[in-house]
């Protein structure tokens, strides 16, 4: 029997209407993106900006309202679900986001930021709230002396803890993680990373990982998913991707990432130009124009992802010919 | 604090001696931030300052501009530029230095624009501000330089507005602005923070090309060591408002001799891409 699935995003699609010379035009910012987690992994979204990543984060949240497709949360779908009955559905789903400073209520302590989730999701007593508090704090490597802080009483590291016990409260089956260490200087970043590893193994969770961060991205995903203006060029295990990486805007973007190595000026993929309007999108593949290896064809038609191992899919038919297109890319 | 040897015999265009200072938060008590800041920035070298938040770089590198925050006392010490202490100079003569020997850019390049006028007519008022030249001339240089940072089709770009720029053009034409009064010294303070991976290795290669092009000095602050790591030959650590550890960028990677130096290069390296 297969493992159950934490998360499962089908077909899902994201256009905005918007006032273009007069008229309305279409912007599509997610085209028809599908992928699956399950308990106890994480895959990364990475992708530069433009690329759709945080617009899935919003649909998935119900943040904004996906145009088709479905999402589905420990087997409950989340789209379709009325105002009203949404918020019970947030005790499978929670988020930690970029900066701790913006999304925790300044006004209040430790304890009533953790104590509110309670409140919301369990039945629980005020006595057993009291417990699950200290317990959620020491999850995070937190004390008790914290309890009565605010916000602005917190380091940008201790912020994001709270951020993170904040969202365990309601032992969720799946954490949205948006750039969770954007905002964090480097020796902070690797408790961080260690700690949401830690929790991972615990409490079987599995993460999306929304970053940009190449770096933090190898360090804490099993699988990674690339994108470029709203769709997937290539995904597969992360090891395997950063290692081998075959579409040209894989190898780019890779390419581009400093190292903290003296003397190695790295062979860069340069691409041509910029990252164009959503509103201007190729018909068909959507690098050309800027990929160094375009061929005629790519311009005719939209390349689909394409095995290129068990694990492996990419959506570039010049880097990876003999390659058959796949529907469904399978679920590791 | 330990030094290695300069890489470079040059005499420093930029000298900062025993450069303490702090925040006057009360009337007559000022809090310390900066204790004894020394470095010097040799001729023609990339010299970065490198810390993580609160280590004092961006403090001191205002200092260098005479930008300091207002409540910004300082203590002791002073920075000679090219022999002359701008510690010691009035806000006037700051000016003939600011701007046009010794150069600055942000790192939101476009909220350091003004949305109002046209990208072009912002670098042509520092040419005419700068140099003294007609409208006509600063008009050229303008052109010029956004071809020479690379800004594509720059004469239609120059009549655009700051908010038609992406933030990676944005910062180009923020480059353009710096350069057009021929700097001897270039202050680039995080200038590539927030902007995407690859935008960002684009104008860290304009940055280096530039240089080469030039023979400028050029000084950059940054949290990257990684950044710091493809463009700089010299590299100054800071943390706490004080230099741990100074020494030529390969020493500073591979053989860091302070614990803290030790301690960054390591954590830089686990989350790195490799």
């Amino acid at each position: 029997m297969r493992a159950p699935i934490a998360l499962e995003v089908s077909e899902l699609r994201k256009e905005y209407r918007v006032r273009g010379a007069g008229r309305h035009v279409s912007l599509t910012a997610v085209d028809d993106v599908s992928f699956s987690i399950r308990p106890g992994e994480t895959l990364a979204l990475v992708g530069e900006s433009g690329s759709g990543k945080s617009t899935i984060a919003r649909c998935i949240t119900r943040l904004v309202e996906p145009t088709a497709g479905s999402i589905e949360v420990d087997g409950k779908a989340i789209t379709g679900l009325s105002a009203r009955r949404l918020p019970a559905a947030y005790a499978d789903l929670q988020m930690v986001f970029q900066d701790p400073t913006s999304s925790l209520d300044p006004r209040m302590t430790v304890a009533a930021t953790l104590d509110e989730p309670l409140r919301l999701h369990t039945r629980l007593t005020k006595d057993e709230r009291r417990a699950r508090v200290a317990q959620l704090l020491a999850d995070v490597e937190l004390n008790d002396s914290f309890l009565e802080r605010r916000p602005r009483q917190l380091s940008g590291g201790q912020r994001q803890r709270l951020s993170i016990a904040r969202a365990l409260a309601a032992e969720p089956k799946v954490i949205l993680l948006d750039e969770p260490t954007a905002s964090l200087d480097v020796s902070v970043r690797g408790q961080i990373i260690r700690l949401l590893k830690r929790l991972q193994r615990e409490h079987g969770l599995a993460y999306l990982f929304i970053s940009h961060d190449l770096g933090v991205v190898r360090q804490m995903s099993d699988r990674v998913m690339v994108m470029y203006l709203g769709g997937i060029v290539e995904q597969g295990p992360t090891e395997e991707v950063f290692e081998n990486p075959i579409h040209p805007y894989t190898k780019a973007l890779l390419s581009a990432a400093p190292v903290v190595e003296y003397g190695r000026r790295h062979e860069r993929l340069r691409l041509a130009g910029e990252i164009p309007s959503p509103m201007r999108i190729p018909a068909g593949c959507r690098l050309v124009g800027r990929c160094p290896i375009a061929e005629e064809a790519c311009a005719l038609a939209r390349p689909d992802l394409a095995l290129v191992s068990d694990t492996h899919a990419v959506a570039c038919p010049v880097s990876a010919p003999d390659t058959a297109p796949v529907l469904v890319v399978p679920k590791t | 604090m330990t030094t290695s040897d300069d890489i470079t015999a040059q005499p420093p265009v930029l000298d900062v001696q025993d450069f303490g200072g702090g925040f006057e938060n009360q009337p007559g008590h000022v809090d310390p931030v900066l204790h004894g800041v020394t470095f010097s920035v040799p001729k023609g070298s990339s010299t970065a300052i490198v810390g993580e938040s609160g280590s004092g770089k961006s403090l001191t590198a205002l200092s260098i501009m005479g930008l300091a925050p207002g409540r910004f006392r300082r203590t002791s010490g002073s920075i000679h530029y090219s022999g002359r202490n701008l510690t010691a100079m009035t806000e006037q003569e700051l000016r003939t230095v600011r701007g046009r020997e010794v150069s600055i850019v942000f790192q939101d390049a476009r909220s350091s624009l003004n949305p109002v006028f046209t990208v072009g007519t912002q670098i042509a008022d520092v040419c005419r501000t700068n140099r003294g030249v007609t409208r006509r001339e600063a008009k050229r240089q303008t052109l010029e330089m956004l071809d020479l940072v690379r800004v594509p089709e720059a004469r239609r770009r120059m009549d655009q507005y700051p908010h038609e720029f992406s933030g990676g053009m944005a910062q180009r034409a923020m480059l353009a602005m710096a350069l057009i009064s021929q700097p001897k010294l270039l202050i680039l303070d995080e200038p590539t923070t927030g902007l995407d991976v690859t935008i960002q290795a684009d104008v860290l290669d304009l940055i280096v090309d530039i240089k080469a092009e030039t023979g400028m000095t050029t000084c950059l602050i940054t949290h990257d060591l990684g950044v710091v790591a493809e463009t700089c030959d010299r590299v100054v650590v800071m943390r706490g408002g004080e230099v741990k550890e100074i020494g030529s960028c390969e020493q500073i990677i591979d053989a860091p001799a302070d614990p803290y130096t030790q301690q960054l290069v390591a954590d830089s390296r686990m989350v790195e891409n490799r």
